[in-house]
């Protein structure tokens, strides 16, 4: 059947074409048309200055990365915006089809690299070279200009065919006139043309489109009552070529070109308005500016995009009224800067994969094409809670605690880490979902935080978005836009070391030679036993009628050192206690700048003894506090929520809820505030001098780990952009640690935050699992494992103790119990129902031997980097390790042999091979 | 060994029974996707319909997808089924074809054409299967308006078309026959869901030939309904005549012939369905909510809402049953009495969740399998130890393993402390081993009254005939003892007369002049209130002509009737009272009488004196609130009283609370008749003007309150938009 065979044919010649074309490009030295700019011991970088794409060549391993893939007519540009202008109305623009392709840019070289600044948007609207009203006049001169035949003959043909000849002229006397009151300034004043006669409907035709031209051009009428005879007595008796109207764009384009060819210019255009009385022509609204410099920093290359470079159009006037009402000061602000979406990308014929931070990584495969999903976004650091808590939570999902990315193809593969504006980046993927488009991760920054407030208040259900929605919304913007620049820094990766775990090694690297990670465990010491006590919650009780909190006690201070005891004796030589609500009213306490022991779990002196008990077995001590939510908020404690929460960009305080598991609502019964960032530094210093009296060696922070959040009010003084935000807490931090010398330990972990941390619980241990990832991988342990100690959930809280247990060897965790005293049917019918199998007693048994095993088993791979994870079997993992050390642990209800090594069933193993292929 | 250890069966099934109860404990706990991110949280509801946080009692295993199984993508799956030997049977809709795949999920083969006498056939938009026990694969086939029977192999068996010419008048004119679902019971009737059917399943005899409807969704009417349709016009009866009963949407027969259906659209208390062979709805719904699926009871601001909407369900061991929600994506598990065991699933774009949910059923191993017709997979999910437990504890109930069961229902407490079907469970063995307290303290963390009350009693009578004889001894013992001392004392003081007040007259108020008046006064009114309970018509009458009553006394009745009230609710015995204690609100209790009270008041007075009444409105104060004593009095010691009885006699509670109620009513009565000074006729009429005043005045503030509420929102918008533009 030939004729079904030929389109296949037609496909695999095309494919080869492609590819032929492709291919040799990708691979080769560098590409036709680019320069050298800058170059070290490491690098070249090259750049088109026809398109401003750039390459980098590594020179160690002749890969070439583009900035862009060479050869493709859509993967085009560096940098997008976005923009809003009033009403709500939203625009993007790129570097490519809104600056390159008017040619508006400038390169300009740098010591180590070059700068290339944009200006977005074209001057002049598209056909504002094309003239709606010329003089006969004019136009003969313009044909007079050139010497080139067909030049003029194309103009020529263009004024005869989209043009009509006609003259203003008085009325003969006795002639009635005809005209409707709109064009009532014509009263006395008819059309002629040349070159035929015209209809009276015709003559109003070509006096509307006069009319409108003019009022168009004039800035000093807004509407038909301000047009006066004046403004169009300099066209009368004057011979006119007048556009016509309702031409489609082509052919406004081809008349344009006609008179480009003969050399008319806007200031022709300016001139020939002029002689009509009119404005010249005016510059379009949406003009911005951006720069983006490219660095080379010794093996890396740093894209930098300069806040001073960032402009956009502030307080302009919008004379024609595109945007509401005509002359109406309007600014455009830039909401987000998307950087680099193609570097790197990888087309349909590569195999490989991109790494995304979410959680503790995942890999998305190149051209795996999902039926459900094909791009996704994540937010560095999660949600920023001062720009308005969801109004639902559906899903569970895993945060990115790490601001970096990665792709990998071949033999190769880049590291991309965001050194400056993490906090307000957002990391997407996408795969490719057929030819022309590609495979590629990218960045994009908010520039300026943007909300849509409701005024009325009244919710409505749109069946058209499927949303509840508010009629009227208005757009608003952080008042200021963000103080940092955008910075990335982008390391080459090739051969063996071009895959993830390689890629973890480079940010490990990074890291360290930053200063921002060192080493604070020691390999000798026995691995950490985490337990966790929640000592007291509220529970709502009725007195005599009156329904008041009252705290419940789970674990009192004495009680907590009997369980560390029995511990102890157990054989638990290094635990290291964390306790939850131990003062100020339990574990959703008050504004901790004061602390006050609560009565219902003991004395003073209990507590001193406690940490007696505890110093005595050299356990740690870590009790904890949250001081980035306020739970609740008391008279006279120091915390007022109007001063001393957040705002969102709505102006409400900002808060923060617990969702409804079953209809994911907002509970408002579970609602805390913000704390604002610029408060951060004066509720530390109060809480450390109350602290500071129980002498306590160490501090656990419920929140300061992944939580991260700006302050959104309108005066310029007090905002607090989500970047500062950052800043103060690692001051914070530092006040914490270097000051005061106390011993940290986080929940999660931030990269900023896991330098100042002994310990980092709670650290994800599997990505979000969005579809379109295609399988997870454990960078993040990668990174940290053996300069931080660290466990994931706990055990007891997983939905199976002995799943996770395993998972926490894979993972390279510690053993990790969140516990109390009392019977966990105490929290029942309180909102601390959540926490429903907290007995210790229930999970003792199988936690001490469990503990044992693992400490006298895995104390070789201690303090050791985690160089590599795969999935060997179904069911069974190898984590690798420094030094040919690798732990097998199998998920199964059987018993499995791998590489000749039985490992029993729901069990591990590690192994040592012979130390001949090292990392890796 | 306990008592109970005597009655356990010792079958040989059930010993087969607890061994693989064991297995299935042992090997609990999914190992495909081993401590990663499960996407959904899982919660259970109380007895109030609130979600309360719970364990995860499955996650999400493995998928089958047509891409892993090598055959190409699957396109818009409809259903799928798990037959007698744990094959798997996936309908690809889209595809027309049927895929089996295996216990391991590999593919076993693919059936899409078949040959009917050497012509050959294939399905055309089938959207329904099942497999019998005996190996026979009905299929739906939608678009060709027939039922195919296959052998499992895909050997072509029988086509099953339309319901005969002779039924035409049983369907409207322009019926489609396009079946969508279909099952068939041990009889090998077939029962088939089809699409704009709304008489319920047909069924079709083991010939194929049409019988009938069943379970058809029976109409009510309403009262409202009824009378509408007398006064409707044709045209607008016919409109009416467009508001059908509701079609299927799924069913399951269970290995009892059972057939369990679900109703399309969104759920209410017919949602779920179990119809015995005769086609009668005997599904019991013992849990707090009727309806299955989630408690929708108010309107949160989300994306996604409404009562769940079922589009499968199946039936499993021991009466439990699984459906389908496609609203928001989950699976809920109900036992035999309707009692909400567990809930998972969710709507979403991770790996474990969905965004099409069409079908489940159960894998071998309890594992449950769910069909995403937009993700085009099938997704296995793994019971956890949690989920592994509560089933254990169930079939262990139900062969008579009762301690074992107990055991069970322990390890499910030590997960998931807010289970209340685990502290029944442990509530039945401690009363079965006579542990009644135990049973109690269990009972009432299960909120289970009934329990409670069971054990409550045996408890009592324990108590009884432990210190019945103690009891008695000492109460005569101390009544000796009293008579004894008053004797000795009468003796010492001589034959003075002791100068009570006689009761009969309290109006001999004694006249100590030390005494505040205000004392006395309240002293007097309280006697004289007591007085008038007993004697309502002289009292009242002497209430007002006399000046017997006064309102310090009158307050402090209406004050102790609120205290009343609140104690009443606060403090009466766990078995009668159903409020949840926490949300008790002292404010709102007090307006619950105070505000009646005061309209009371104000619209007798206002009414009476147009209606020729001679009492003020101090007199209809004080003797409306006079007329409240017996509450006091009746419902203080019936508090206390409550804690000692049980259920069984709950009758009696309720007969002597509502006589409080009534003596009180009658008191009201009289005493407006008797301050008016109307006849009976008379006060008849007035109390039913009171009544109607009263709700008029409550109509009227409820409207100026809803005013209020009104122009204060527009206020705040206004203000919030003033705040905000400047």
């Amino acid at each position: 059947m030939p004729t079904k065979r030929r389109p296949r044919l037609i496909f695999l010649a095309v494919f080869l074409l492609t590819g032929l074309c492709v291919l040799p490009a990708a691979r080769g030295a560098v590409p036709a048309g680019m320069v050298l700019v800058a170059e070290n011991d490491f690098l070249r970088l090259f750049i088109d200055e026809a398109t401003t794409e750039i390459a980098v060549e590594d020179k160690l391993s002749n890969d070439v990365w583009f900035s862009n893939p060479p050869g493709d007519q859509k993967a085009k540009g560096q940098i997008a915006i976005k923009y809003f202008a009033p009403g709500a109305v939203e625009g993007t623009m790129d570097s490519f089809n809104d600056s390159v392709a008017h040619e508006q840019y400038v390169i300009r070289p740098l010591d180590t690299g070059v700068r290339v600044e944009y200006t977005l948007g074209r001057e002049y609207g598209e056909f504002a070279l094309l003239p709606g009203l010329i003089s006969e006049e004019r136009a003969a001169a313009l044909l007079e200009r050139t010497d080139d035949e067909a030049a003029k003959r194309a103009l020529q043909q263009a004024l005869d065919r989209n043009f009509t000849r006609v003259t203003l002229t008085a009325v003969e006397e006795g002639a009635a006139a005809t005209l409707p009151a709109s064009l009532r300034v014509f009263d006395g004043y008819t059309l002629t043309s040349p070159a035929k006669r015209l209809t009276n409907n015709e003559v109003q035709r070509f006096l509307r489109v006069i009319q409108s031209r003019v009022m168009g051009e004039r800035i000093d009428i807004e509407e038909l009552a301000d047009l006066t005879f004046d403004h169009v007595r300099p066209l009368i008796d004057i011979a006119l070529y007048v556009l016509n109207d309702n031409l489609p764009s082509f052919i406004m384009r081809s008349a344009m070109q006609a008179f480009e060819n003969v050399g008319y210019t806007m200031e022709d255009r300016g001139l020939d308005n002029t002689l009509f009385g009119l404005d010249p022509p005016r510059p379009r609204l949406e003009r911005f500016k951006v720069a983006i410099e490219y660095r080379l920093d010794g093996p890396d290359l740093v894209v930098w995009v300069p806040r001073d470079s960032i402009e956009h159009p502030v307080d302009v006037i919008d004379i024609g009224g595109k945007y509401g009402p005509r002359r109406q000061k309007i600014s455009l602000p830039i909401h987000s800067i998307r950087v680099l979406e193609f570097f790197g990308a990888a087309d349909r014929n590569e195999t490989g994969y991109m790494f995304v931070p979410d959680g503790s990584g995942a890999l998305v495969h190149l051209n795996s094409v999902k039926t459900s999903m094909s791009q996704y976004t994540v937010p560095v650091y999660g949600e920023d809670l001062a720009l308005g808590a969801p109004l639902e939570r559906m899903n569970v999902t895993r945060r990115v605690h790490l601001p970096v990315f990665g792709l990998h193809y071949g033999e190769q593969a880049f590291l991309a880490v965001i050194e400056e504006s993490a906090p307000s980046a957002r990391i997407s993927v996408a795969v490719s979902t057929g030819s022309g488009s590609f495979n590629r991760i990218w960045s994009e920054f908010v520039v300026r935080p943007q909300s849509a407030v409701d005024l009325t208040g009244e919710w409505i259900y749109s069946p058209v978005t499927g949303y509840w929605d508010t009629l009227s919304k208005v757009n608003v913007f952080q008042y200021r836009a963000n103080e940092a620049d955008i910075r990335l820094r982008y390391r080459f990766l090739h051969g063996e070391n071009a895959d993830y775990a390689g890629m973890a090694e480079a940010y490990r690297d990074y890291l360290i030679e930053k200063g921002a990670l060192k080493k604070r465990l020691s390999p000798d010491d026995e691995p950490p036993f985490f337990v966790e006590l929640v000592g007291a919650v509220k529970k709502l009780v009725p007195v005599l009628g009156i329904p008041r909190l009252q705290s419940v006690p789970l674990t009192t201070y004495q009680q907590a050192s009997a369980i560390a005891e029995r511990l102890a004796e157990a054989g638990v030589n290094r635990g290291v206690l964390r306790y939850l609500g131990w003062h100020n009213g339990g574990v959703e306490h008050d504004y901790p700048a004061d602390i006050k022991l609560l009565g219902g779990l003991g004395t003073a002196a209990d507590f001193r003894a406690l940490n007696d008990v505890l110093s005595g077995l050299n356990w740690g001590f870590y009790p904890d506090v949250s001081l980035m939510y306020i739970y609740r908020d008391r008279l006279m404690d120091g915390f007022s929520p109007n001063r001393h929460a957040s705002r969102t960009l709505d102006r409400r305080i900002a808060r923060r809820y617990e969702y409804d598991v079953a209809l994911f609502a907002r509970d408002p019964d579970r609602a805390s505030y913000v704390l604002s960032p610029r408060r951060l530094g004066h509720l530390v210093d109060r809480f450390l001098s109350s602290y500071a009296s129980l002498g306590v060696p160490g501090l656990s922070l419920r929140h300061i780990g992944t939580a991260l959040n700006s302050d959104q009010r309108e005066e310029l003084a007090t905002i607090v952009d989500r970047t500062q935000a950052q800043e103060i807490v690692e001051r914070q931090l530092a006040k914490l640690t270097q000051t005061h010398g106390l011993g940290l330990m986080i929940n999660g972990g931030n990269d900023y935050a896991l330098g100042y941390a002994d310990y980092a619980l709670q650290i994800p241990f599997s990505s979000s699992r969005a579809d379109i990832y295609d399988r997870d991988v454990p960078f993040y342990q990668m990174v940290i494992h053996g300069l931080v100690d660290y466990a994931g959930e706990p055990i007891n809280n997983a939905y199976d103790p002995v799943t996770q247990m395993l998972k926490t060897v894979e993972f390279g965790g510690n053993i990790y119990y969140q516990w109390a005293y009392a019977p966990s049917e105490t929290v029942k019918e309180t909102k601390f129902n959540d926490l429903y199998s907290l007995n210790y007693e229930d999970w003792l048994g199988s936690a001490i031997p469990f503990y044992l095993e693992i400490k006298d088993n895995l104390q070789a791979i201690r303090g050791l980097r985690m160089t590599g994870h795969e999935t060997i079997a179904q069911g069974v993992s190898r984590t690798e390790y420094d030094g040919g050390w690798a732990v097998l642990v199998n998920y199964n209800h059987e018993p499995v042999v791998v590489d000749g090594i039985k490992v029993e069933a729901l069990n591990y193993s590690l192994v040592q091979r012979h130390p001949s292929r090292e990392g890796g | 060994m306990p008592a109970a250890a005597g009655r356990r069966p010792e079958t040989w099934d059930q010993r087969i029974l607890f061994a693989v109860c064991m297995v299935i404990l042992a090997v609990a706990a999914a190992a495909g996707s081993a401590g990663a991110v499960v996407p959904y949280q899982s919660y259970t509801y109380d007895m109030w319909g609130e979600a309360i946080p719970a364990p995860l009692p499955y996650v999400p295993a493995r998928a089958v997808d047509g891409r892993s199984l090598g055959i190409g993508d699957f396109k818009a799956p409809q259903d799928l089924f798990v037959d007698a030997r744990g094959l798997l049977y996936i309908l690809d809709t889209g595809n027309n074809r049927i895929v089996v795949v295996d216990r391991e999920m590999r593919l076993l083969r693919v059936i899409s054409r078949f040959d009917i006498n050497g012509r050959e056939d294939g399905f055309k938009g089938p959207r329904g299967l099942f497999v019998t026990a005996e190996g026979r694969l009905y299929v739906a086939d939608t678009d060709n308006g027939r039922i195919v029977e296959l052998t499992v192999d895909g050997q072509f068996l029988r086509e099953i078309g339309a319901p005969g010419p002779e039924h035409a008048t049983t369907f409207a004119a322009g019926f489609v026959y396009r079946p969508v679902k279909v099952g068939v019971d041990h009889a090998g009737r077939i029962f088939v869901v089809a699409r704009d059917q709304y008489d319920g399943l047909m069924e079709f005899n083991v010939d194929g030939e049409f019988r009938g409807f069943v379970g058809a969704p029976r109409v009510t009417p309403t009262l409202a309904d009824v009378l509408w349709s007398r006064i409707a016009t044709d045209a607008q009866r016919e409109r009416q005549a467009l508001f059908l009963p509701t079609e299927f949407s799924a069913l399951d027969v269970d290995d009892d012939g059972f057939i369990f259906v679900t109703k399309q659209g969104a759920a209410n208390n017919q949602a779920i369905k179990k119809l015995n062979p005769a086609g009668r709805d005997v599904l019991i719904r013992k849990g707090p909510s009727a309806t299955p699926g989630d408690v929708w009871n108010y309107e949160p601001n989300v994306t996604v809402t409404g009562p769940s909407a079922f589009a499968d369900v199946v039936a499993r061991d021991h009466g439990i049953y699984s459906a389908l929600d496609r609203n928001r994506g989950r699976v809920f598990t109900y036992d035999e009495n309707g009692r909400l065991l567990y809930v998972f699933g969710g709507r979403g774009g991770q790996w474990g969740n969905f965004r099409g949910p069409v079908a489940l059923d159960v894998l071998p191993g309890n594992a449950i399998v769910v069909l995403d017709e937009i993700k085009n997979r099938a997704i296995v999910f793994e019971p956890t130890r949690y989920a592994a437990l509560i089933h254990a504890a169930i079939a262990l109930y139900d062969a008579g393993y009762y301690d074992e069961s107990e055991r069970m229902w322990l390890g499910v407490l030590q997960h998931n402390a807010n289970y209340e079907l685990a502290y029944i469970g442990v509530g039945r063995a401690r009363y079965r081993q006579d542990d009644f307290y135990s049973a109690m303290v269990n009972f009432r963390l299960a909120n289970d009254r009934e329990g409670y009350s069971e054990a409550f009693r045996m408890y009592r009578r324990l108590l009884i005939e432990q210190y019945f004889g103690a009891a008695m001894t000492s109460l005569v013992v101390g009544l000796m003892l009293l008579w004894g001392v008053r004797s000795a004392r009468r003796r010492r003081l001589g034959n003075v007369s002791s100068p009570r007040v006689n009761a009969s007259a309290p109006f001999d108020l004694a006249t100590d002049a030390n005494a505040s008046s205000l004392w006395l006064a309240l002293r007097g009114g309280l006697k004289y209130a007591l007085y008038v309970m007993v004697h309502p018509i002289r009292g009242f009458w002497d209430l007002k002509h006399e000046n017997r009553g006064n309102a310090a006394s009158a307050t402090a009745i209406l004050a102790a009737v609120i205290l009343t009230v609140i104690a009443v609710r606060q403090y009466t015995g766990f078995i009668f009272n159903a409020r949840k204690i926490q949300d008790l609100n002292v404010i709102v209790e007090a307006l619950s009488i105070l505000v009646p009270f005061a309209l009371w008041t104000v619209v007798n007075w206002a009414i009476t004196t147009l209606m020729d009444g001679k009492g003020s409105i101090k007199d209809v104060y004080i003797a409306s609130a006079y007329a409240l004593t017996p509450i006091v009095v009746i419902y203080v010691p019936l508090t206390l009283v409550s804690h000692v009885l049980v259920q069984e006699e709950g009758t009696l509670y309720f007969l002597i609370f509502a006589l409080g109620l009534i003596w009180s009513m009658t008191l009201l009565f009289t005493g407006t008749m008797m301050v008016h000074d109307y006849n009976v006729s008379t006060t008849l009429l007035s109390v039913v003007c009171i009544l109607a005043g009263m709700g008029f005045m409550l109509f009227i503030g409820m409207l100026s309150y809803e005013i209020i509420g009104s122009a204060t929102g527009f206020l705040t918008a206004i203000y919030r938009e003033i705040a905000f533009r400047l």
